[in-house]
């Protein structure tokens, strides 16, 4: 599995209260704190759930962060689906 | 001395979070499993238990990933997950059988990571809750990696159950061994929310009747077939080697079995025999 600087990136938001509340006051911010690729760095800063899933972060990291943000489970597995469509 | 209890079950987080969800008689019939295992733990009052777990990235993350974490603190905190409704623990640890498990480990040729600190999500918390709902039994964690390719072997996790096997049965104290995961899902990835019964049916059947070959020769594809989830059968395989090891046969019984769909999982419990089986 690659991604990690991604995939740090979202684990902190995930289990740290205030990663999670700098997150969502400045997510562009918080992502220029993480070497990601310009591709990574969208994503996340989009909170695209497909371009997340494809560039590999681990479902188990990548629910639970669509959750925080308020996704329902069918719209999540709808996006995430689109990586094998 | 002895082993004295072997379970296993599922750790779905429905199990206790989102119990209203599953259709009733589903949920009747794993709770009743569930009661029936923890009236055995009741009956053998182990001192102690070697519990074969996997988590959900609650202490462990790549920088830094072991296929085998043996837990050795005097004592584990959970649930990290406050939404679980089980409450807030404290778990007492066991750090002399969990070295002891180290050393065989170790002189067995196999090297197993270790730590002094592991908190608990679902996957450990969930069997705990209903097996030692008081929480207080001594417990040795063994994380076993299911998240993270490559994952340890089943022949692997095999020889790390005989390994535990022959610490219970040179300890002193009176010894029981859970294992916790499975079975078929697909959680957070594609798949989520099927679930495979016929593969469920078939890991269940092996487990009673403690075919060893067919349980180590499972690989991480076909563990994978049945849902990244499945991967966690490895505790059980792990399971399967501690009570061939330490009562020369596994003889298991399925108590309940549900493929519920509310909680995206394929959920068993198992009971097994501890009773020495006499070589001939």
């Amino acid at each position: 599995m690659s991604a990690y600087a991604l995939q740090k990136l979202i684990r902190e938001v995930n289990r740290n209260p205030v990663a999670r509340d700098a997150f969502k006051a400045d997510a562009a911010g918080f992502a220029a704190g993480f070497e990601l690729t310009e591709d990574e760095r969208a994503a996340v800063v989009s909170r695209d759930w497909t371009a997340l899933y494809r560039l590999g972060v681990h479902g188990l990291l990548l629910r639970p962060f669509s959750i925080l943000h308020g996704t329902p489970e069918p719209e999540y597995l709808t996006a995430i689906r689109k990586t094998v469509a | 001395m002895s082993l004295v209890y072997a379970a296993a079950m599922g750790h779905a987080p429905g199990i206790t979070a989102w119990v209203e969800a599953a259709p009733t008689a589903q949920k009747d019939a794993l709770y009743a499993g569930f009661a029936e295992l923890h009236a055995g733990i009741e009956a053998a009052k182990p001192d102690a238990l070697f519990v074969f777990t996997s988590e959900h990235w609650a202490n462990f993350f790549l920088d830094h990933v072991s296929a085998f974490c043996i837990g050795r603190g005097d004592h584990f905190v959970g649930p990290v997950e406050p939404w679980l409704k089980v409450a807030k623990s404290r778990i007492p640890g066991a750090p002399d059988l969990a070295n002891a498990l180290i050393a065989e480990c170790m002189a067995s040729d196999m090297d197993p990571g270790f730590g002094d600190e592991m908190s608990f999500d679902h996957g450990t918390m969930v069997p705990l809750h209903f097996l030692t709902p008081s929480m207080n039994i001594p417990i040795v964690p063994i994380m076993i990696n299911t998240l993270m390719a490559p994952q340890p072997t089943a022949r692997r996790c095999l020889a790390l159950g005989r390994a535990a096997g022959r610490v219970a049965m040179r300890s002193s104290k009176r010894i029981g061994v859970i294992a916790t995961g499975g079975m078929s899902h697909d959680p957070g990835e594609i798949k989520h929310g099927w679930i495979d019964s016929d593969f469920d049916k078939r890991f269940l059947a092996q487990m009673e009747a403690g075919d060893l070959e067919a349980l180590g020769d499972y690989s991480t594809a076909s563990l994978m077939a049945a849902g990244a989830g499945a991967l966690e059968l490895l505790a059980w395989i792990s399971l399967a080697g501690a009570l061939d090891e330490a009562v020369g046969k596994v003889r298991g019984r399925t108590l309940a079995y549900e493929a519920v769909e509310p909680w995206a999982t394929g959920i068993g419990a198992m009971s097994f025999s501890t009773a020495q089986v006499m070589m001939a």
